[in-house]
């Protein structure tokens, strides 16, 4: 999986297999976001999931009641997010052939990649800074591949975007100084 | 936060977000977690927030070595949307009261 400049756009290039796994663990991701709405304590308190719990943190600090009432407001709204974000990313997949990314569909991927390295983290017992998770079984191993497989992957698209705005920023240069250039010439 | 490709160079120190409008009753914190990376956390600062590179990878290490950082201060409401925003991208953050 590799995320290449097209001139000012990003293309993502990615095989069969790639695609394949990717699209496993989105599937799961989305089943497992979904589940929540079937939580009969969805919108009030922290999911048991650890992995729900990080995707849905609780979103004000040091008053229970006050988190639990915007909970109510706002996670069906954020789990709602989540989804279209890996369908977004599962869309772009699908494509034989390198796929053009709209600046949309770049979020959606950085989002995505993020959440699925949360849950994974989460299963993987990651929890603070220099943990390196459960390796007990070969799907922990698994696991391990994937969550750094995503990482640099997100870490590459990263670098691409920024390369793309340094081009995007020295062509907006260029124009505004070659209108310059014009207006300077009607005078 | 996790660092897989290089340390962000801190070119200079400014104190956008925690110093303006000190009277401000609520804050957008986010705290340190082991899975986002560095990087990513700057860009979402920067594209986000809107803040200039130096300050949004000021404010990513201190999440990284102090464990939070103060995003944002201003009315309840707004520090509320912020803290959903940083939920959809998958940082771990809460509003909260300011401490008088």
């Amino acid at each position: 999986m590799r995320f290449q400049m097209d001139g000012e756009r990003i293309v993502l290039v990615t095989d069969a297999d790639e695609q394949q796994v990717l699209g496993g663990l989105i599937s799961e991701f989305t089943a497992l976001a979904a589940s929540r709405r079937e939580d009969p304590t969805r919108g009030e308190k922290l999911p048991k999931d650890p992995a729900l719990a990080r995707l849905l943190p609780d979103p004000v600090h040091g008053d229970p009641e006050a988190a639990a009432e915007l909970r109510f407001l706002t996670e069906a709204s954020l789990i709602t997010h989540k989804l279209a974000n890996a369908e977004q990313v599962r869309a772009s997949l699908g494509t034989d052939g390198p796929a053009p990314l709209s600046d949309d569909a770049e979020l959606a991927w950085l989002k995505t990649l993020t959440d699925l390295r949360l849950v994974l983290a989460a299963r993987l017992g990651i929890e603070a800074d220099g943990d390196t998770g459960r390796d007990a079984s070969e799907a922990d191993r698994w696991m391990q591949a994937a969550y750094h497989w995503l990482g640099a992957a997100q870490s590459q698209l990263l670098d691409v975007m920024e390369l793309r705005d340094a081009r995007r920023a020295s062509a907006g240069t260029r124009e505004s100084g070659q209108t310059g250039k014009t207006g300077e010439a009607a005078k | 936060m996790a660092n897989i490709v290089e340390e962000p160079r801190l070119e200079e120190s400014l104190d956008f977000g925690t110093t303006s409008s000190l009277d401000a009753p609520w804050r957008t914190i986010v705290w340190n977690d082991p899975v986002n990376l560095m990087q990513y956390v700057t860009r979402v600062f920067q594209s986000y927030f809107g803040y200039p590179r130096p300050v949004a990878e000021r404010l990513m290490l201190q999440v990284h070595e102090e464990g939070r950082a103060v995003v944002a201060t201003g009315p309840r409401e707004e520090m509320e949307r912020h803290t959903e925003a940083m939920h959809e991208h998958g940082l771990w953050a809460t509003a909260s009261r300011s401490e008088p």
